[in-house]
């Protein structure tokens, strides 16, 4: 337990401490109302706040001095696996908290399919950001960001079922739906793919 | 009445990967401590990384502790410790932090690991400098961090890399002398800590000879590597004339020897430059490397079979 709220504490003052991680964090909402549609940047803010928090913890997180030291004390015992828990832990906790608030402001009360939808993205995303951090590195970032451009600059409410291939924008999509959108119950399926999807590519990048 | 001793670390069959490696095959028995002296770069350093479970070796296998678990396993690390110069943790972390992490890793109840964390902190003398941030303490206080963070999983060998500072050779005394192994890794016979009974003598091809500590201190009892160049300078044949005189190398005017006796060596060096007329521009006098240590035993055949650091083929002694 110990081990968990350390690394989580760790995780939090290093981050909090990085000028470059603090204005990518600042660069990604000003982005998204940049590149997307008036009528669909409030479903892309809630969106962004679910996985802002996985980018600000992970992002360098795994080369970090703080991380390899947090290793190197626990390599030897159970506290190694805390370390990992934690790390995917608190990115999905902070993103599925924010994302509620966020979502909860922009639209009240949110549909049932919120609930699942959020935690779910927030897991996927955070498990995907981790994989990367761990063994991908840059060509991974690269290709999260494409994925996220591709979402972000895309269209709601037109019936496409192409919004199902921009994960990072499902709880906006159940938020705000449009008139011939994809029914959002898709969302909540499409979902609990990613985040098995995403669990797998986890589990992969964490093998030797 | 005490049993036999057992064995906690075995090396077997494990490999360099270099041409012309050969397999290694070697034990180390609880209560003893034992050495793999070898230069920067040679098996040593790959021996002492798998016996600490922080590599796996290439070939062969490397079992640890009284359930001989493989090193490089879950479980084996646990019976493993690796005691470094420096103590990787997280910026401001203070070695009270660091040890209490560890035993509450291991140790679930919370007053037993704040008990265990000022036993582990009273025993390496760092009550002191319990709350001060790794980054302002003194190497021998890292070192001594290092041991503290291992002995949170209670481990049955230590590997320790040298130099090792004066104030954990007791405690690795005593750590030894508690049933379990130490094996220190290190590149220079001065750095070897007194209670040690067996040196493992390294190359780059894997563990040349095993001897006593004793009998390696014979060998190069008062010897040393001197490099001396001359203005003008003399010919090699000049030096070949000095008795005892081993593996004379000349390169660019620069003598390297090694010799059994530094003073008689000194003394014979200023007397032929006098004789020749030449200036001594340059004399160093170093530790014999482990590779001058190495050419002391060649020609002999067979190994030692001592109790405590053995080969394989000997078996252990009971």
């Amino acid at each position: 337990m110990k081990a968990l709220i350390l690394t989580a504490e760790v995780m939090v003052k290093r981050s909090v401490g990085n000028v470059w991680l603090l204005w990518l964090c600042g660069f990604l909402p000003a982005a998204a109302a940049v590149i997307s549609p008036a009528e669909t940047l409030p479903g892309k803010l809630v969106s962004l706040t679910a996985f802002l928090p996985g980018v600000l913890l992970l992002t360098g997180w795994h080369g970090s001095r703080a991380r390899k030291g947090l290793m190197a004390i626990l390599f030897r015992t159970e506290g190694a696996g805390a370390v990992r828990l934690s790390e995917l832990l608190l990115p999905t906790l902070a993103g599925t908290v924010l994302g509620t608030l966020a979502g909860m402001a922009a639209s009240f009360p949110p549909p049932w399919q919120l609930w699942l939808t959020l935690p779910l993205s927030a897991f996927a995303v955070s498990a995907l950001i981790d994989s990367v951090e761990r063994r991908y590195r840059d060509p991974g970032r690269f290709l999260l960001g494409l994925i996220w451009l591709y979402g972000a600059s895309g269209s709601e409410g037109t019936g496409r079922s192409g919004s199902l291939l921009a994960p990072f924008g499902y709880p906006g999509e159940v938020l705000f739906p449009g008139e011939a959108a994809v029914h959002p119950d898709s969302f909540v399926l499409a979902s609990v793919v990613l985040a098995g999807v995403s669990a797998g590519i986890y589990s992969l990048s964490c093998r030797r | 009445m005490e049993g036999p001793p057992e064995v906690l670390l075995k090396f077997l069959g494990v490999a360099a990967a270099v041409k012309g490696a050969v397999s290694t095959d070697l034990a180390v028995l609880g209560g003893t401590m034992a050495v793999l002296l070898g230069e920067d770069g040679s098996f040593a350093g790959e021996l002492a990384a798998c016996a600490a479970g922080i590599r796996a070796p290439r070939q062969g296998k490397v079992l640890v502790g009284r359930r001989m678990l493989e090193a490089s396993t879950k479980e084996g690390r646990r019976a493993s410790g690796f005691v470094a110069h420096t103590v990787e943790a997280p910026p401001g972390m203070t070695p009270r932090g660091c040890v209490n992490l560890a035993v509450t890793a291991v140790v679930k109840n919370r007053n037993h690991a704040t008990e265990k964390t000022r036993e582990i902190l009273e025993w390496l003398d760092l009550q002191t400098v319990a709350n001060v941030p790794l980054e302002e303490l003194e190497p021998p206080e890292i070192q001594r961090t290092s041991m503290a963070v291992c002995m949170a999983t209670s481990p049955e060998l230590l590997v320790v890399d040298s130099p090792v500072h004066d104030s954990l050779h007791s405690r690795l005394k005593t750590f030894s002398r508690a049933g379990n192994a130490v094996l220190i890794r290190t590149s220079s016979l001065g750095e070897i800590p007194f209670g040690v009974e067996r040196i493992a003598l390294c190359d780059s091809s894997g563990i040349v000879r095993v001897v006593r500590h004793s009998e390696l201190l014979g060998r190069a009892m008062g010897g040393a590597e001197i490099s001396v160049s001359f203005y003008p300078s003399l010919p090699r044949q000049q030096l070949e004339t000095i008795q005892g005189i081993k593996n004379l190398l000349h390169r660019d005017g620069r003598f390297k020897f090694t010799h059994g006796e530094t003073a008689f060596a000194v003394t014979q060096l200023m007397n032929l430059a006098r004789a020749n007329s030449r200036a001594v521009i340059e004399l160093h006098i170093s530790r014999m490397p482990p590779s001058a240590l190495i050419r002391l035993f060649e020609g002999e055949r067979g190994r030692a079979a001592p109790e405590g650091l053995f080969t394989e083929e000997d078996g252990p002694r009971a």
